[in-house]
């Protein structure tokens, strides 16, 4: 048996969010080395982090009151496992302590990371405290951890602002690559495609209809069964469209009941729907659809 | 409203890596097996409804890709995202249509083919301003409630290894599931490879390429065409607030999991969940969890979860078996998780749970868990 077929991808993701006005003020504090809680004038509670309605009361928070740097640890893990870090797509090093830290002043806990990893110092109810970076931001990692209060080293934070417009949008991406296996019905495809420069679609059994790009279930009629015959190479264009110019083309491949979307090659002036195409396949092939480097108009 | 039932289950072979198959294949391959368990044919179907994550699949709006393998050309057709409990949630949204006279024949279809994703970075994509920066993943989340709820309620790290040896060696006689150990100890589990304290690689779910559907019909549909349907007598859900940091105590209270069962015994009638429970399926994803959960669901007293793992109570011949099939800890593709959590159950109450099959099952509980904020809970049984 062959090794089933798979189709590499690489994403490079970014998102670009926006903070809002409860984060762009907590934002503004860290930069200063300071943090802030916003308390509920329903039920006393002061919450971490910042969020625009008390969900216990849902009442409109706006109160905002003062949370020192210091708390009590209320759980903690040291994780041996190379987790992606979710700004960057990259595994972080390990090992690395985290806990959640009761901070003095609020009724909700931080998910941090602490000084040690080393578990033999660790316990549920220690005093910990932030060490503030010298230069911040306002993130979340102007705190670089947190450590045991009897040991600190730290100094406290200058309060000098630090750069940044905590009311602009953050931005944060990944790079990423996946593999999908294309199955039995598209990996067959693609395996004639890639070994003999063929095009293949898939007739129904159910209700006799060729589609070209197959699938493993009849769109129509939802039968699975179903055989692989042959079509085109010639087809005609139904619709195109052009993106950054380059030509895109719904092409009827002939033996086909449906229209598949690629590449229109060549220089002959805008495609014509109607216009006959002939596929043209790529000299190098390696499993994907882009073996059919695309479509030419075939000369009248 | 309507009495509902469960009238047939499929699942897929459920594995790291199902190369073999597309993302449409392999839920085509759940879709087949629930319809000819019900003995229906796609045309009796009224709606579907679907479950699964995104980034898991690496691909957007994967319900797109998969609807007409599942059936749901010309149909009604929704997914439910509610993370871990999406498979639940999915079933209860099922239920609702059903139960409302909107529908007869709902077909409930959960997926996931996480070796085509990226988990990982979809979990850590979580808020990009309070936590991104120390988010650790599903993992980190639970290391750091369970130590909490060690300290509280006095579990050891050998019970919890009880509860992977009971899961995989409840696998092994499970043709479906993705672990399969059937001579695991807990010393092999006590020796695994630290993942973040204090859990180790055997106390977590594996990632698992998967899919399994439901078949939910109305009452009239279940008398006509199945001899011993699943009836749902009870189908709850709760959400609580997000960050992980917004309750102390968050794995020994349980709070969204402890409310959601309250009102599902209510509506069931069930006092005692030892004397009223025949078996259960509980959605575990680290052994922690499911002596948690125990105690969340009243299976035993707060603090006692470690005494009833080690009584044998939960084991397959225990008094009240919990996971037979293997639970999350054994197979784990989440969208699918919850829905296999209700299949399980059905099939235990129908009496088709095969070799994994719990003697003389009047009512089954099944739960669905998600990232905290979300619990469900489904009891199921002989009668409507």
């Amino acid at each position: 048996m062959t090794e089933p077929l798979r189709t590499p991808a690489r994403m490079e993701l970014t998102w670009r969010y926006a903070p809002g006005a409860p984060m762009a003020r907590f934002r503004e504090a860290l930069r200063a080395g300071r943090l802030e809680a916003l308390q509920c004038t329903g039920c006393g509670r002061r919450h971490l982090p910042p969020r625009p309605v008390c969900g216990d009361c849902g009442l409109v928070l706006e109160r905002w009151v003062p949370v020192a740097s210091t708390g009590v640890l209320l759980a903690w893990s040291v994780v041996h496992v190379p987790i992606v870090d979710g700004r960057t797509g990259q595994p972080r090093e390990v090992p690395y302590g985290m806990g959640l830290v009761r901070l003095d002043g609020a009724d909700c806990s931080l998910n941090h990371y602490l000084a040690t990893c080393e578990a033999s110092e660790l316990a549920v109810g220690r005093r910990v405290r932030a060490r503030w970076r010298q230069e911040r931001h306002g993130s979340m990692d102007d705190i670089a951890c947190f450590e045991l209060e009897e040991t600190a080293t730290a100094d406290a934070p200058d309060p000098t602002p630090g750069g940044g417009d905590p009311r602009a949008p953050l931005e944060l991406g990944l790079d990423l690559t996946f593999r999908y296996a294309a199955g039995r019905v598209v990996g067959r495809i693609l395996v004639t495609l890639r070994d003999e420069g063929r095009l293949l679609g898939r007739r129904c059994a159910g209700c006799d209809r060729v589609a070209c790009p197959p699938r493993p279930t009849c769109a129509r009629c939802g039968d699975d069964r179903g055989v692989l015959e042959e079509v085109g190479p010639v087809g005609t264009l139904v619709s195109w469209t052009e993106q950054r110019g380059e030509a895109l083309g719904l092409v009827r491949l002939d033996g086909a009941d449906t229209a598949l979307l690629h590449r229109l090659l060549g220089p002959s002036g805008p495609p014509r729907i109607g216009a006959r195409c002939r596929a043209r396949f790529a000299e190098e092939r390696s499993g994907t659809v882009l073996d059919l480097a695309g479509f030419e108009e075939t000369t009248p | 409203m309507r009495s509902v039932a469960i009238i047939g289950c499929g699942q897929t072979r459920h594995a790291a890596r199902r190369h073999d198959v597309s993302q449409p294949e392999l839920v085509r391959e759940a879709v087949v097996a629930a319809l000819r368990d019900a003995e229906l044919r796609p045309a009796d179907v009224d709606a579907v409804v679907l479950s699964n994550m995104e980034m898991f699949e690496g691909r957007a709006l994967p319900e797109l890709w998969v609807g007409e393998a599942a059936g749901a050309l010309g149909r009604p057709c929704m997914k439910v995202a509610t993370g871990g409990t999406s498979g639940t949630s999915a079933c209860i949204a099922g239920f609702h249509q059903v139960a409302s006279g909107l529908f007869d024949v709902v077909l409930v279809v959960g997926f996931e083919k996480h070796s085509e994703g990226h988990t990982q970075a979809g979990m850590s994509l979580t808020d990009p301003f309070w936590d991104r920066s120390v988010a650790s993943g599903a993992l980190g989340n639970f290391a750091l409630s369970i130590s909490e709820y060690m300290r509280r309620r006095g579990v050891t790290e050998r019970q919890a290894a009880q509860v992977a040896v009971k899961a995989r060696r409840n696998a092994a006689a499970n043709p479906h599931a993705h672990l399969q150990l059937p001579d695991l100890t807990v010393d092999e589990v006590l020796a695994s490879r630290m993942l973040a304290w204090p859990v180790r690689l055997l106390d977590m779910c594996p990632r698992s390429d998967g899919a399994a559907a439901v078949v939910v019909a109305s009452a009239s549909v279940a008398r006509r065409r199945c001899p011993r349907p699943a009836w749902v007598r009870a189908a709850t859900t709760r959400h609580d607030r997000p960050y992980l940091g917004d309750h102390d105590q968050r794995l020994a209270t349980m709070r969204t999991l402890r409310s959601a069962a309250a009102e599902a015994y209510q509506q069931a009638g069930i006092t005692s969940v030892l004397e009223q429970v025949d078996v259960a399926e509980i959605y575990e994803p680290v052994t922690y969890a499911e002596l948690a959960f125990c105690e969340a669901l009243g299976l035993c007293g707060d603090g006692e979860a470690g005494a009833l793992i080690e009584e044998g109570v939960t084991a397959m011949h225990g008094r009240l078996p919990v996971n037979p099939s293997g639970g999350v800890l054994s197979s784990n593709p989440v969208g699918a998780s919850g829905v296999i959590r209700v299949a399980e159950a059905a099939s235990q109450v129908q009496g088709r749970a095969g070799a994994h099959q719990v003697d003389g099952v009047r009512t089954a509980l099944a739960t669905g868990y998600g990232v905290y904020t979300w619990s469900d809970v489904v009891v199921l049984g002989e009668s409507p």
